[in-house]
C-alpha cells in the first residue's frame, strides 16, 4: 500500500518536472526578448541617474526623444512609455522611477481611450514582467500586491497566465516559425535588447534612453487609413471609474512626493482630428477638466501653433504615431515649451482653440471609402477629412476584384454617395477620389474598399 | 471570481479545500458542510451583495413552504385519524391538498415572478418600444438565478408530492440552493441526489481528486482550446447578416457555433463538476455526447440533461397526464386513429415544454422560435413515426446497420444546426434572410472573400487549433460513447503516455491564450 502511494507520488513528481521542462523550453523559445517594455526596463536598469521620465502609451513612446531633449534642455531623462500601457502600469513605472532615482518631473500622455478602458493590466504583460525582473521579487510583490489582489487583474485568465510570460509576449504568429527562430537567435547570439527589437521589427531603430522609432511615412491613400483603433466604436465621453481612480492616484502620488506632473496630448494626423470632429474637441476637454479637478495642467499639442510646432503629414508613420522625424520636431517644441514653463511664462498663447485650429486647415487630409450591398445595387460612400472651410467633391469608381480596369461610377460632384448596379454578383473593389472643389488635380486623396454583391 | 480559470478562483478553491478537509479531520467533521455554506455565500457575495438578497428570498420562501407542507401532512394524518368515515377522510385530503396547492402556487409565483421580472421585463418593455422608459428595471441578472430558481422549485414540487421530507435546517437548505460550483451555469441539481452529499462528511480521496482534476482539465481544454478560439469566427460570420451574406458563410458560422456552444457550455460544466468532485460531491451530469444523438428527442436527453429532466418531470408529465389531455387522447383515438391518440397528449406537452425551454433562455423572439422549433420537430417526428416505419420497410433499411446509425446522427445534427439559426441570430428579423441565403444564395465563390472582408485576429491559427482540438474531443467522445472510462484509462496509463497526454492538453490550452484574449466568461452564465 505504502509502496503504491510512493510510486504514485514519484510518478506525479516526474510528470510535474517534465511539464516544467516543456514549459521552460516553450518560454525560452517564445517569450520575446525584443520588446519595447524590455527596452524601457533594460534602460532603466542601466541608468545611473534620471530626473525626468516620459510615460504613457505608444504615443508617448514614439514622441519623446530623450537624447534630443536632454541635449537641448540639459535634463537627464528616459522614455518609460510602452504600447497599450495601462494606468496601473504607468503608476508602477512612476513609482519605480521615483524609488530608484527620485525623479523630479514626470511627463505623462493621457489619450482619452486609456480612460475608457475598464481592463486592469494583464499580470503577465511584458511591462509588468520586465519590471518584476528589474526590481526583484521582493519589491515586485511589495509594490504589486494591490494589483494582484485586484478583481479585474486576478479574476481573469491572464492572472494564471502570468506564470507563462510568453502567452502575452510572443513573436507575432503571422511570421510563423521565422519569428520564433529570430527570437531564439537573439537570445543565443548575444544580441542586446535593442538589437532584438530591431530584428523583430524591421524599420524600427533604437536611439537610446528607452526611445526608438521608425522613419516610415503614413500612406494617406492606403486602404488601412482609419481613425485610430477602437476610437471608431467609441461614442460616449464617459470614462471608466477605475481609470479615473488610477489617474487620481498618480496625481496624488506625484503631489505627495513633490514630483512635477505634466500631462500632454501628442499630435495625431490631422485627418483623425477631422474625423472625430466635435467629439475630439469634447473628449480633450473632458480629459482637461478631469485633470484640472486634480490640480494638474493638460496641454494638447495637437492644437500647437506653428511658432511652437509645425508638423507635416509625412511626420507620422501610422494613423496615430509620430515617426522619428516628427518626434524630433515634437521633442524640440517640447523643449521650448518646458523652457517657457520654467521661466514662468504664459504658454496659453502657444495653442489654438479647437475652432481656431480647424480653421487653419485649408486642405483635404484624407478620405475614407465604404460600400454596402443592397437590393438596388452597391451603395458607395466617401467621407473626406478636410478643414472646416474646405468644400470637397467626390468621384467614384468600381471594378471586379480580379480586374485591373476601373470603371467610372460617377464623376466629380459634391455628393459623397452613389449607387452602382453591377451586371453580375461577385466581389468588387470600389474607389473614391476626393479633391477640393474647383481644383483641377486628378485627386487630392483616394481610398479603396471591397464589397460583396 | 466567477471566472474559473483565474488566480482569484484558484486561490479561493485551494483555501476552501484546505479548510474543508482540515475540518474533516477534527471532531467537528459532521459540520464540514458549514465550510461549504460559508464559502458559497462568500463566493456569491463576490458577484454583488445585492444578489444575496435574491438568493436569500428564494431559499427562505421555498424552505418555509417546504416546512408548511410537512405540517399540513401532519395535520392531514391527525384529521384523518379523527375522521368519522371514508368520505370525511377524503374531504380532509382534498382540503389539505388544496391548501398545499395554494402554498405551492404562491411560492412559484413569487420565485418565477422575481426571475421573470429580472430576466424578461426589460425585453418585454423593449418589444413595446418602452425599453428605456421609467418602467424599465435597473436590476442586473443575479448570477445563476435561472439555475437556482429551477432547482429550488424542483425541490418544492417534490416536497409537494411527498417524494421526500423537507429539509428542516435552513442553513443546510441554503447550502443546497447556493452551493457555489452550480451557481455559474448549473447544472440544475436535484435535492435527493445532491443534498445528502453536501451534508455528509468527506475525506480527501486521492483517486477522486485525480479524476476531478482530469475532469477540470478536460473542461478547460474544451472551453479555451475550442470555444474561445471560435467565438470571433462565429461572430464575423453571423453578426452582420444582410442580403449580401453568402449562404455558405452562414452555414459555416452555424457549424462553428454548434461546436462553440457545446465546447463552451459542456466545458464549463465539466469544470464545475470537477471542482465539486474535489470535495467528494458529484453533481448531476449535464451532457452525454449530444452530437451523437440519433433524433431530436435523443438530443434533448443528452444536451443540458438537467434542464430537460426538470421540464420532463415538472412540466411534461404533469401536463400530459392532465384529465383534459386524457379526454383529448380518447377523442383522437376514436377519430384519428390509435397512433395519433397515443401520441397527441405527448406532442402538445412537448410543444409547451420546448416553448418554456426557449423562454428559459430569454424572452427574445428568437429564443421562443428556437424552443418552438424543437417542440414542433419532436411532436411531428412522434406523429409521423408510422410513416418512417413504413418507409424503412419499403426501402428495406437495416436499422441496426452502422451506416443507418451514422445517417441518423448526421440527420439529427443537421436538424440541431437548423435550430441554431433561431438560437444564434439574435435579431429575429435576420432569420428570413439567413434561411433564404442558405437555400437560394449560397455563393460558395464568395465564401473566402466574405471572410477576408470580415477578418478576425489569428483566423487561420484559431481554426487550426480548434480543428486539432475537435479531433481530440471527437476521439474522447467516441470512446465515452462506447462506454470506455477515458479518465480511468488515462490514470492507468504508463507514465510517459500520461505525460504526453497532459503536455498536449496544456500546450493546446496555453497556445489558445496567445491567439485570443479570453475573458473567461461562459455563455450560459448569462441565463
Amino acid at each position: 500500500m505504502r509502496t503504491s502511494r510512493l510510486k504514485k507520488l514519484a510518478s506525479a513528481l516526474v510528470i510535474a518536472v517534465l511539464m516544467i521542462g516543456v514549459l521552460g523550453v516553450a518560454n525560452f523559445a517564445l517569450e520575446l526578448k525584443g520588446t519595447k517594455s524590455n527596452i524601457v526596463w533594460t534602460n532603466f536598469e542601466q541608468s545611473e541617474d534620471l530626473d525626468m521620465v516620459y510615460i504613457g502609451t505608444s504615443v508617448a513612446a514614439s514622441s519623446f526623444n530623450p537624447n534630443l531633449i536632454d541635449a537641448e534642455y540639459g535634463s537627464n531623462s528616459a522614455n518609460m512609455a510602452s504600447p497599450l500601457q495601462k494606468i496601473e502600469e504607468t503608476y508602477l513605472g512612476i513609482q519605480s522611477a521615483y524609488e530608484r532615482f527620485c525623479v523630479k518631473r514626470v511627463v505623462m500622455t493621457l489619450d482619452f481611450t486609456t480612460l475608457q478602458l475598464s481592463e486592469t493590466p494583464n499580470l503577465g504583460s511584458a511591462y509588468l514582467t520586465q519590471r518584476g525582473r528589474v526590481v526583484g521579487p521582493t519589491q515586485y510583490l511589495a509594490s504589486t500586491a494591490w494589483l494582484i489582489a485586484d478583481k479585474g487583474a486576478a479574476g481573469v485568465p491572464g492572472s494564471i497566465n502570468m506564470a507563462f510570460p510568453w502567452i502575452s509576449n510572443h513573436p507575432t504568429w503571422k511570421d510563423g516559425i521565422g519569428g520564433i527562430k529570430r527570437n531564439v537567435e537573439t537570445k543565443l547570439d548575444g544580441s542586446t535588447v535593442a538589437q532584438a527589437v530591431e530584428a523583430m521589427e524591421p524599420g524600427w531603430t533604437y536611439f537610446g534612453k528607452g526611445y526608438g522609432n521608425k522613419y516610415a511615412q503614413l500612406d494617406y491613400d492606403s486602404k488601412d487609413v482609419a481613425l485610430f483603433g477602437e476610437l471608431e466604436k467609441i461614442e460616449t465621453l464617459s470614462f471608466e471609474e477605475a481609470a479615473i481612480e488610477g489617474v487620481r492616484e498618480i496625481c496624488a502620488y506625484c503631489a505627495e512626493r513633490d514630483i512635477e506632473l505634466i500631462v500632454v496630448n501628442v499630435p495625431i494626423p490631422v485627418f483623425n482630428i477631422h474625423g472625430y470632429g466635435q467629439f475630439y474637441v469634447d473628449s480633450q476637454q473632458a480629459v482637461a477638466t478631469l485633470l484640472g479637478d486634480m490640480g494638474v495642467a493638460y496641454y494638447d499639442f495637437a492644437y500647437a501653433k506653428p511658432e511652437l510646432l509645425q508638423l507635416e503629414p509625412a511626420d507620422f508613420y501610422d494613423n496615430q504615431h509620430l515617426n522619428a522625424v516628427g518626434a524630433d520636431k515634437f521633442s524640440t517644441a517640447f523643449v521650448t515649451f518646458m523652457g517657457m514653463l520654467d521661466a514662468g511664462q504664459n504658454t496659453d498663447g502657444l495653442f489654438y482653440t479647437p475652432e481656431e485650429y480647424l480653421a487653419t486647415i485649408d486642405y483635404v487630409s484624407a478620405v475614407k471609402a465604404s460600400a454596402t450591398s443592397a437590393e438596388d445595387g452597391i451603395h458607395i460612400t466617401g467621407n473626406a477629412f478636410a478643414g472646416s472651410g474646405v468644400e470637397v467633391e467626390y468621384q467614384m469608381f468600381a471594378r471586379p476584384v480580379a480586374s485591373d480596369q476601373w470603371q467610372l461610377v460617377r464623376d466629380y460632384a459634391p455628393s459623397n454617395e452613389a449607387i452602382w448596379n453591377p451586371d453580375a454578383r461577385g466581389t468588387y473593389d470600389i474607389r473614391v477620389n476626393v479633391r477640393a472643389r474647383g481644383s483641377d488635380v486628378d485627386y487630392d486623396h483616394f481610398n479603396t474598399a471591397e464589397v460583396i454583391y | 471570481m466567477t471566472q474559473l480559470y483565474s488566480l482569484q478562483f484558484v486561490s479561493f478553491l485551494l483555501l476552501m479545500l484546505i479548510v474543508y478537509f482540515m475540518v474533516g479531520k477534527t471532531r467537528y467533521r459532521s459540520s464540514q458542510w458549514v465550510v461549504l455554506l460559508v464559502g458559497s455565500l462568500g463566493f456569491y457575495l463576490f458577484s454583488g451583495w445585492e444578489n444575496l438578497i435574491f438568493i436569500g428570498v428564494t431559499a427562505l420562501s421555498v424552505w418555509l413552504v417546504g416546512l408548511r407542507f410537512e405540517k399540513l401532512d401532519q395535520l392531514e394524518k391527525e384529521l384523518k385519524k379523527d375522521a368519522a368515515d371514508r368520505a370525511e377522510k377524503k374531504e380532509v385530503k382534498r382540503r389539505i391538498k388544496q391548501r398545499k396547492w395554494t402554498f405551492l402556487l404562491l411560492v412559484m409565483v413569487l420565485n418565477f415572478g422575481i426571475l421573470s421580472y429580472i430576466k424578461y421585463w426589460n425585453v418585454i418593455l423593449g418589444f413595446f418600444g418602452a425599453g428605456d422608459g421609467f418602467l424599465a428595471s435597473q436590476l442586473l441578472l443575479p448570477l445563476g438565478i435561472s439555475f437556482y430558481t429551477f432547482q429550488s422549485i424542483g425541490y418544492i414540487i417534490d416536497c409537494y408530492f411527498g417524494k421526500y421530507a423537507p429539509e428542516r435546517n435552513f442553513a443546510r437548505f441554503l447550502l443546497f440552493v447556493s452551493y457555489f460550483p452550480q451557481l455559474i451555469q448549473g447544472p440544475i441539481n436535484r435535492y435527493d441526489a445532491l443534498a445528502q452529499q453536501l451534508y455528509e462528511p468527506h475525506r480527501l480521496d486521492v483517486h477522486n481528486v485525480r479524476r476531478a482534476i482530469l475532469l477540470i482539465g478536460y473542461g478547460v481544454f474544451k472551453k479555451y482550446a475550442i470555444a474561445d478560439v471560435l467565438v470571433s469566427s462565429v461572430g464575423s460570420a453571423l453578426d452582420s447578416i444582410d442580403a449580401s451574406t453568402p449562404g455558405s458563410v452562414i452555414v459555416y458560422g452555424i457549424f462553428l457555433y454548434a461546436i462553440y456552444q457545446y465546447a463552451d457550455f459542456s466545458g464549463g460544466i465539466d469544470m464545475v463538476r470537477g471542482v465539486s468532485q474535489l470535495f467528494g460531491i458529484k453533481m448531476a451530469q449535464n451532457f452525454r455526447q449530444p452530437y451523437f444523438s440519433i433524433s431530436i428527442a435523443d438530443f434533448w436527453h443528452r444536451w443540458h440533461i438537467t434542464l430537460g429532466a426538470w421540464m420532463r418531470d415538472y412540466v411534461f408529465y404533469p401536463m400530459a397526464l392532465r384529465p383534459s389531455l386524457k379526454s383529448l387522447t380518447t377523442w383522437a383515438t376514436a377519430h384519428l386513429g390509435k397512433h395519433v391518440g397515443r401520441t397527441i397528449a405527448g406532442c402538445l406537452a412537448n410543444i409547451v415544454v420546448f416553448f418554456l425551454v426557449g423562454l428559459w433562455h430569454g424572452a427574445e423572439l428568437h429564443y421562443i422560435f428556437w424552443g418552438l422549433y424543437n417542440g414542433l420537430l419532436i411532436a411531428s417526428a412522434d406523429l409521423a413515426r408510422p410513416l418512417f416505419t413504413w418507409l424503412i420497410d419499403k426501402l428495406r433499411i437495416n436499422v441496426a446497420s452502422a451506416p443507418y446509425h451514422v445517417f441518423r446522427i448526421v440527420r439529427t445534427f443537421i436538424l440541431v444546426c437548423i435550430g441554431y439559426y433561431f438560437d444564434r441570430l439574435m435579431n429575429a428579423s435576420d432569420l428570413p434572410t439567413a434561411f433564404y441565403n442558405t437555400l437560394f444564395n449560397f455563393q460558395p465563390q464568395n465564401f473566402v472573400p466574405y471572410l477576408q472582408l470580415h477578418p478576425t485576429a489569428n483566423f487561420t491559427l484559431c481554426l487550426l487549433l480548434a480543428g486539432v482540438s475537435c479531433l481530440i474531443l471527437f476521439a474522447i467522445s467516441v470512446m465515452a460513447e462506447r462506454g470506455i472510462d477515458v479518465k480511468g484509462r488515462i490514470l492507468a496509463a504508463p507514465l510517459v503516455v500520461r505525460f504526453v497526454i497532459y503536455a498536449v492538453f496544456v500546450v493546446l490550452v496555453l497556445f489558445s491564450f496567445t491567439l485570443v484574449q479570453s475573458s473567461g466568461g461562459f455563455m450560459y452564465a448569462n441565463f
